[in-house]
């Protein structure tokens, strides 16, 4: 009983994501527009979110030449260190934790703020004030996430390169130039543009699951906190998942072969 | 009998149901032009609902809706804005944008559907601001509201687009006696302009005062429409009963 419960829970999710996507995707390019819109939701996503990527970017590059160093000196493979984080960062850690980050503050942000427009009936004076919610709440936070997140992405992954190379020189003796030398010879165009096909994906998940959840929030305040803590849980779920199928698509299609 | 001439808004076997329970079991209602009507009914009978879906808010399970004529059912979304560029909406609360001022508010619909430059907003929104004895609060956020100005002031963002019909959802709910006589006062000022509209409320008193005609819901249908006169010196135990509660006491 229970699995049934769930599983028409994740479908009744994956039908009301989606159909605000196509929703979203018709109004999209029907007047009016509203760029002012846009650029405010881009300022919040990504501008108002880049410390807390760039501190978490530094430390996570720390953290992983670290591990990498001491676990690959005991096979006196230490200088491959700065090929190993290259390609982690760009491929995985880069992408995923920016994108897990952007869902706990923005997603929850999201989801917060259009549930109590929901259950303050402001969504419903939307549409009576002859406006849709679609245009006015759900385009410019999608398309302000699918802007903003590979751009931080972008950003967290060169942050996160400079963390792994402070700790390589400083902990594991390698010489800054040969460190970066080493990260240029590895990393391909492809290794940063799945990276950031990946955070588009999780963008436009996360974004639409919070204006979704938000728009079917019930119930008062206790319902606007229950919408948030869901599309951190889900959203994180979703980022964790996906992440395994895309990277698999990825090594067969777009990766060389080893 | 009514004729179809004058009638605004139609309303032909309503009907609709949240899982189990029958809300509007077949309502009947008719909206005529420059008329208040006052809908009464118990708490939970579907007063608002029925507003609601009147301007597409919610969808009737059966039944239909018919504006100057025209069927509202199965509109798309565009053609709903244009409906409710001319039926508005006055929410219990006021519904006001919280992260806007009072101006905003209120320039938010003449932004969305007209043309007008911005001295020309300006002017309106002064004007209906002056018009819900609100002068000079248009940088006051919804927050620094007290409830009775936060409905006059959703009160005025409704009537901006000089729509044809205005739809009360309990206005003067809330109101301590002083704001609610305001609110009254705003409303039969408004009337003498032609206000064509429906009033939902629980306040007796305030419908009496500005009403033309009295609908009452129960169990799930209008149980009867009258003049508020008739409605005063009816004899129904039910009419009564809803409209003079302390009698049954």
């Amino acid at each position: 009983m229970v699995s049934i419960r769930y599983w028409r829970s994740a479908i009744e999710i994956a039908g009301g994501v989606v159909h605000l996507g196509i929703q979203s995707g018709r109004e999209l390019f029907k007047r009016p527009f509203y760029p002012s819109l846009v650029i405010q939701q881009v300022v919040r996503i990504g501008v108002e979110s880049l410390g807390l990527v760039l501190v978490t970017a530094l430390a996570t590059g720390s953290v992983m030449a670290l591990q990498f160093g001491y676990g690959m000196a005991k096979f006196g493979a230490k200088l491959y260190v700065p090929k190993v984080v290259a390609l982690t960062i760009a491929r995985e850690m880069g992408p995923v934790f920016t994108s897990l980050l952007v869902a706990g503050r923005i997603g929850s942000g999201i989801a917060s703020e259009v549930a109590s427009m929901k259950v303050t009936q402001q969504i419903d004076a939307m549409r009576a004030l002859g406006t849709s919610p679609v245009k006015r709440i759900v385009i410019p936070r999608v398309l302000a996430a699918l802007i903003a997140l590979p751009i931080l992405t972008l950003i967290a992954d060169y942050v996160n390169l400079f963390g792994g190379m402070l700790v390589a020189s400083s902990e594991l003796g390698i010489n800054p130039e040969f460190y970066w030398a080493k990260v240029l010879e590895t990393l391909r165009l492809h290794d940063l543009t799945t990276g950031m096909a990946k955070t588009a994906i999780f963008a436009v998940f996360i974004s639409l699951a919070a204006c979704w959840k938000g728009l079917n929030t019930e119930g008062g305040t206790q319902g606007v906190g229950n919408s948030t803590t869901w599309v951190v849980v889900v959203s994180s779920v979703f980022i964790m998942i996906s992440d395994f199928f895309l990277t698999k698509l990825f090594i067969l299609t777009v990766y060389p072969r080893v | 009998m009514s004729t179809s001439a004058g009638i605004v808004l139609e309303l032909r076997g309503l009907k609709r149901s949240f899982g189990r329970k029958l809300v509007h079991q077949g309502v009947d209602l008719e909206l005529r032009d420059r008329e208040l009507l006052a809908l009464f009914g118990g708490s939970g009978t579907g007063k608002s609902l029925i507003l609601r879906s009147i301007i597409g808010l919610e969808e009737p399970d059966a039944g239909e809706i018919r504006w100057h004529g025209q069927k509202l059912a199965g509109m798309n979304e565009d053609q709903w804005i244009e409906v409710r560029k001319r039926i508005a909406y006055v929410f219990q609360n006021g519904a006001l944008f919280d992260s806007l001022s009072v101006y905003e508010n209120l320039a938010y619909p003449l932004r969305e559907h007209t043309k007008l430059d911005e001295d020309q907003i300006r002017r309106k929104v002064a004007e209906m601001l002056a018009l819900v004895d609100m002068p000079g609060a248009e940088n006051l956020l919804p927050g620094e509201l007290s409830g009775g100005m936060q409905k006059r002031a959703g009160l005025a963002r409704s009537m901006i687009l000089e729509p044809e019909v205005l739809l009360f959802d309990e206005p003067t709910a809330g109101l301590d006696p002083v704001n609610t006589t305001r609110f009254v006062q705003n409303i039969l000022h408004l009337k003498k302009r032609g206000l064509t509209g429906i009033f939902v409320t629980h306040d007796i008193v305030s419908a009496l005062a500005v009403a033309d005609r009295i609908a009452i819901l129960h169990e799930g249908r209008i149980y009867c429409v009258e003049t508020v006169e008739t409605i005063r010196n009816s004899a129904d135990p039910v009419v009564r009963k809803f409209l003079f509660p302390e009698e049954s006491t």
